[in-house]
């Protein structure tokens, strides 16, 4: 049994989500696949009032979406769209496979058929799979208020801090749209977890373009090894615009990670271990991403 | 606040149900302190072993972490449900056979994983999809290599038909 008791609303529509978040203002929290939810609420963190926004169908969609001119321009992943439905998606897989691979390493089954992506995004966990996989892929959050008024913002501007973003009490993250690439895509996620299906300790998510001549887009995101999930922008930008990435370069990013960033301090792992594993799991990711384009 | 009840009604291994539960009360402990249904386990109540596994609209989850509420109009099947006239489904023959435990504490969990696995994939599976697919069931008595068996030749059958 969850330890503090709670109201429990099942809205059918977003204007009537919006009603319930506005009636109950700031003791609200919207409940998606639960995953996170539920473990907080089994430690005794009081939620008064929960709004169950999985009978809001249009918040399941998967689908291509098109700019003006009728070109796929992103694909746009509904809120409750789950681990499970992400990875198995063939807009997904056809044309954001980092998110695909991504989602398919999450926990485990049954967590992944649960999980949804609007929840892990705005519990905003800094190790968090898809955190630092919605970063590297420069996701864009549509974020819904009362009125339907909509407003999107970048997953950077996104995520605020630990378990905080950029939500408002009366709002919902509605969908997720990832930029669809024409060009030859290289990625690559690894985590650290103590076992297999545990949440990671950090997490390296690698995402490059290569127009066929030189790496137009690298992409680095961490996660776990901050506040949020981050970009390494400054190792972005020694492999943007190269012809070709060696060893030697992989090596240096490794390295220049390493030195500028914290991997987090756990009972289990002693710092030299997962310092030295950072290294070695960012510059795995970057060399299968490497090779992807390259071959 | 006081306790918060919610009026639930769902499917459950084929038979709507209904009742009126407290809001914090998790799918599990309805399943097995309303319904009495005990193959459902409570192992770890954190979405960590897989004990509690049963099939949600076709998928396995942990309904240790989900609230009873969640599945208001929704279709559960637990380890109970899986039997045919009385008789066990080929599945749960295929774990006798196979001699797929030991103690037995967590094979509810891990025959529900395994229908959820088979039943939604459109081929035969191999030993490693098998084993990613069932990852978030845990043995600790370690019958795993029989557990893998007795999927995978439950998998092949289902591909000869």
């Amino acid at each position: 049994m969850i330890l503090e008791p709670f109201q429990y609303f099942s809205p059918l529509s977003l204007d009537e989500a919006f009603e319930i978040l506005t009636e109950h203002h700031g003791e609200a929290k919207i409940i998606a696949g639960g995953q996170s939810l539920i473990p907080l609420m089994k430690m005794g963190v009081e939620m008064p009032c929960i709004v169950d926004i999985k009978k809001i169908h249009e918040l399941k969609t998967i689908e291509l979406s098109n700019d003006g001119s009728g070109k796929v321009s992103s694909v746009r992943v509904g809120a409750l769209a789950t681990y499970n439905e992400i990875e198995r998606s063939v807009p997904v897989r056809r044309n954001i496979p980092l998110l695909a691979k991504t989602a398919s390493g999450i926990g485990h089954p049954l967590v992944r058929n649960r999980g949804t992506i609007g929840g892990s995004l705005s519990h905003c966990d800094p190790a968090a799979d898809l955190c630092a996989t919605a970063l590297a892929l420069d996701a864009q959050i549509c974020i819904t208020g009362p009125g339907m008024k909509t407003r999107v913002l970048s997953a950077r501007d996104f995520f605020k801090g630990p378990l905080e973003t950029d939500l408002h009490n009366d709002e919902i993250l509605t969908s997720v749209f990832f930029p669809v690439s024409n060009m030859k895509m290289g990625y690559d996620v690894q985590k650290l977890t103590l076992g297999h299906g545990d949440f990671p300790v950090f997490i390296v998510s690698v995402s490059l373009h290569y127009d066929g001549v030189k790496f137009t887009n690298a992409a680095i995101a961490l996660g776990g090894v901050g506040e949020t999930a981050v970009r390494a922008s400054e190792c972005e930008s020694l492999m943007r615009g190269k012809e070709s990435i060696t060893g030697e370069d992989i090596r240096e990013v490794s390295r220049l990670i390493t030195d500028r960033y914290d991997p987090p301090v756990s009972a289990e792992l002693s710092p030299d271990y997962t310092r030295e594993m950072l290294s070695v799991y960012t510059g795995k990711a970057l060399r299968n991403a490497v090779q992807m384009v390259t071959g | 606040m006081e306790a918060q009840t919610f009026e639930l009604k769902f499917k459950l291994n084929g038979k709507e149900v209904n009742a009126l539960v407290d809001t914090r009360e998790t799918l599990l402990d309805v399943i097995r302190d309303t319904f009495g249904l005990t193959g459902a386990k409570k192992g770890c109540d954190e979405a960590a072993c897989g004990a509690c596994s049963v099939l949600f609209n076709g998928h396995a989850v942990c309904s240790c972490t989900m609230l009873a509420a969640e599945a208001h109009g929704g279709s559960i099947v637990t380890v109970e449900g899986l039997s045919v006239n009385g008789e066990p489904a080929s599945l749960q023959k295929a774990f006798m056979e196979s001699d797929a435990l030991q103690c037995g504490f967590c094979t509810s969990g891990q025959i529900i994983a395994a229908a959820s696995l088979l039943d939604n994939a459109d081929r035969e599976l191999d030993d490693n999809e098998i084993r990613e697919g069932m990852s978030g069931n845990v043995c600790r008595c370690g019958a795993y290599n029989k557990i893998l068996h007795a999927v995978s030749e439950t998998s092949r059958k289902r591909k000869a038909k």
